[in-house]
């Protein structure tokens, strides 16, 4: 499958930062991962057999037909995920945020914006089992902790830290939307579970899992 | 002023020293009906209260009896939605949509700082954290008291207080009347603490129209 990695921006960019998202997503061997910091690929042109569109941009403000180009694809069946920053981005666009479903609106530990939390799976009453999250244990991290404001009543949240939702999942028409609020940095992106979310969170919003 | 205030549901949230800490609270400024049956009390007429203030936990009403209330605040009737009254009617999704949210678990009891400073978003300029007749006045303070996530719809609020990042006071229009959550309250303790009272008295107030 063909997955489109979407880079860049005033945080959460380098190259080892690049390396890893790289290595996350060709780590099940059978895809074809492509970077961009170009928005212009956000085209119909630019985005024909792409399965999954990652999302790890921070603070770009596409053109509007490319915000509408993304929306369109995703609309048309196709996967999306979030990763951190992502959320943080395409700020000129509200529809971007109606499809993914919320937006950063702050950090929640200390002045410092990261800490350890711990970071807690379902199922239980208030986190729902999920192919993406099955199997994996509650787990550790030194991470920054988002609180991010937007409709919940469209979530399927897959885990969460101090009360906060940090994964979830949604649909958008056709397709399929995951976010994961956490991967600051490369160290950050690394920690196994963090990791295995992603790869896993693509292959659902493929449809593949 | 006169509201009904709907208790009963769970015993721990239905409990003597709970009645006398919300009675203390709010009867110095209202003509306060409260009930142990709120069934009975959907059942009869509710044209004559300002507000409907409710206090129940893990309750279920009929479905009339939800449209009831649903009716009345769409008409104008205030609503203020007390510390458990998210994790109650959870046989109403209406109920939910109305307060704008449900409860989904607490924090174990601990001491909390409720943050009432307004902020906005750094990049959209929404608000984060509004400024409100409500909370005017009201400084950042502690108190002992069980931390609520509740999820919903925050497009649709105006959030007035948070804890922890966790929105805690809230308001939101439903029709012609208005809404006022508050997650805080667990017990007498803090019940008796007089940020905590005085935010149930404003929300009860600006929810019956007499604080603008």
């Amino acid at each position: 499958m063909n997955i489109l990695l979407l880079v860049g921006g005033s945080h959460h960019d380098s190259p080892e930062i690049r390396t890893a998202l790289q290595a996350i997503f060709e780590s099940d061997g059978a895809h074809t991962v492509s970077q961009s910091e170009d928005m212009a690929v956000l085209s119909p042109d630019g985005l024909e057999g792409v399965d999954v569109v990652v999302n790890a941009t921070t603070d770009r403000e596409p053109e509007s037909s490319e915000h509408y180009a993304l929306i369109n694809h995703v609309a048309g069946g196709a996967g999306l995920v979030v990763v951190h920053g992502g959320l943080a981005s395409f700020w000129n666009s509200q529809a971007y945020f109606g499809m993914i479903g919320s937006k950063f609106a702050g950090k929640s530990l200390d002045e410092r914006g990261s800490g350890d939390f711990v970071v807690e799976f379902g199922p239980n009453r208030h986190t729902l089992q999920h192919p993406i999250t099955l199997g994996l244990e509650n787990y550790t991290v030194n991470d920054e902790l988002f609180f991010l404001q937007g409709d919940q009543t469209q979530w399927q949240v897959l885990a969460r830290a101090q009360g906060h939702p940090v994964m979830y999942a949604k649909t958008f028409g056709l397709g399929r939307v995951f976010v994961s609020a956490l991967g600051h940095d490369e160290t950050r992106f690394l920690v196994p579970n963090t990791t295995e979310v992603m790869r896993r969170g693509a292959l659902w919003a493929a449809g593949r899992l | 002023m006169k509201i009904l205030l709907l208790a009963g549901g769970a015993w721990y949230h239905d409990q003597p020293a709970h009645r006398r800490a919300l009675m203390a609270c709010l009867e110095p400024h209202f003509d306060v009906h409260m009930t142990h049956y709120p069934e009975r009390a959907l059942d009869e007429d509710l044209s004559g209260f300002d507000v409907i203030a409710d206090y129940t936990s893990w309750w279920e009403p009929s479905e009339a009896q939800c449209q009831a209330l649903l009716a009345a605040v769409a008409n104008g009737t205030g609503f203020a939605c007390l510390h458990p009254a998210t994790a109650s009617w959870m046989n109403s999704r209406e109920y939910h949509d109305m307060v704008g949210g449900t409860f989904v678990f607490h924090d174990p009891n601990k001491l909390l700082r409720v943050v009432t400073e307004p902020s906005q978003h750094y990049k959209t300029r929404e608000g984060l954290l509004e400024s409100s007749v409500i909370t005017e006045g009201i400084e950042e303070f502690e108190v002992q008291d069980e931390l609520y996530v509740v999820d919903g719809d925050m497009t649709r609020w105006r959030i007035l207080a948070r804890s922890q990042g966790h929105p805690v006071v809230w308001t939101k229009p439903y029709g012609k009347g208005r809404v006022f959550s508050i997650s805080l309250g667990h017990d007498e303790r803090a019940l008796g603490h007089p940020s905590v009272q005085q935010l149930y008295v404003r929300g009860i107030q600006w929810v019956g129209g007499r604080l603008d």
